[in-house]
């Protein structure tokens, strides 16, 4: 049966910490309340509440940099490029998974600002989830260009062929979509119950999946297709939308997705005929 | 080899298109017969058309909900030896749906 509930050791309990502003005066505070979790403890995971002065500071991950050199050393979260192109700072952020480093202070309203890591993955510590089985599943899809040919310089494209990889290409793996659908929490990961060959790929790993089969230059798209003609891998997918929602690159996996399937349909359908 | 996945998405998304058109008909038709006596009831339900899609709306509402309930099954039920078995009884429910419909349809339209 799937894990509709939080094991007993992941649910937030015990008294999380406050760190209050020193700032003074007309200071722009606001509240930030972060998951914390030390697998050195023992201990359930928390949530620490962080008085910061945001005058300056226009993006999440400014805050969260803050926060860290500031007043908590001791938070561990992931981040590098801060302009959305490396996709490490991918965090839920107030419900919404999205990236720290593109996500403006003044799109999350006035409230408190709640900080979580990704939804359904281990934690291994903090803000840090574990991707490997993310890495995984996108390697499982061969994310590389497969060609019978071997040109002299190299394999050419027609702008028009190049122009179908345009929403596909621009995918920086950062975990947003293919954690945010219900799909992927109950399915995605059934390693604890030996159930490999029953896992949902997930909208990232799909996406790149299309990508390849959509690629001109690309010589393996009956293999691509016929790999991913599966009740798991593929048919999990339930268009429920999230992926679309929270892709911080814009990106629509489930009309990839949907895209795979309809080309599924024909396949079937030339292999009747 | 070809995987039942996509004859099973595609018979999803059949039967799915097939109960668009019934189902609107099958509603005005129910609306248009309210007050309507129990003759002319079985009149309506034995002429050959109505019959007919009476059968086809029998045959495609079950196939769709076993494929749909079998979906959720497999979303959830991850062990093997459970799921198979609740697939196997999803079936039998489907199938004792459609085979109650279609031969109250045939039985109406004999006795009418």
């Amino acid at each position: 049966m799937v894990e509709l509930t939080l094991p007993r050791n992941s649910k937030i309990s015990g008294q999380g910490k406050t760190y209050k502003s020193e700032a003074k005066g007309d200071a722009k505070l606001r509240t930030v309340r972060v998951y914390r979790y030390d697998p050195d403890t023992g201990e359930n995971p928390r949530i620490d509440t962080y008085e910061v002065d945001t005058d300056g500071i226009s993006m999440v991950l400014d805050l969260m940099i803050k926060i860290k050199s500031d007043l908590d050393p001791t938070l561990a979260f992931r981040r590098s490029c801060r302009e959305g192109v490396c996709g490490s700072c991918a965090f839920n952020i107030n419900g919404k998974n999205g990236l720290a480093c593109t996500t403006g202070l003044d799109e999350l309203g006035k409230g408190d600002i709640n900080i979580y890591p990704l939804p359904h993955m281990p934690v291994v510590k903090d803000l840090v989830t574990d991707l490997t089985k993310f890495y995984e599943q996108h390697a499982s899809i061969q994310p590389f260009l497969q060609s019978d040919e071997v040109p002299e310089k190299e394999h050419l494209q027609s702008p028009e062929e190049r122009e179908l990889l345009d929403g596909l290409y621009e995918c920086i793996l950062c975990a947003s979509c293919s954690t945010a659908c219900p799909s992927y929490w109950w399915n995605g990961n059934k390693e604890d119950e030996g159930l490999q060959d029953e896992e949902y790929l997930g909208p990232a790993a799909l996406l790149q999946a299309h990508r390849w089969i959509k690629d001109s230059r690309d010589d393996r798209t009956e293999e691509r297709l016929a790999q991913l003609d599966d009740t798991f891998k593929l048919y999990r997918c339930h268009t429920i939308m999230n992926c679309v929602q929270v892709c911080p690159k814009g990106l629509n996996p489930a009309a990839a997705i949907a895209e795979i399937k309809r080309m599924l349909v024909e396949r079937q359908g030339q292999k009747v005929t | 080899m070809a995987s039942s996945a996509t004859k099973h998405f595609a018979r999803q998304r059949l039967t799915a298109l097939v109960q668009v058109p019934l189902t609107i008909w099958l509603v005005i038709s129910a609306i248009s017969l309210i007050g309507a006596s129990r003759e002319d009831m079985l009149a309506w339900v034995s002429t050959w058309w109505v019959a007919a899609l009476l059968v086809a709306w029998f045959l495609s509402v079950p196939l769709h909900m076993s494929i749909g309930i079998g979906d959720v099954i497999d979303d959830y039920l991850h062990k093997k030896g459970t799921r198979s078995l609740t697939h196997g009884l999803n079936s039998i429910y489907a199938l004792l749906i459609g085979i109650v419909g279609v031969t109250s349809v045939i039985a109406i339209t004999l006795i009418a």
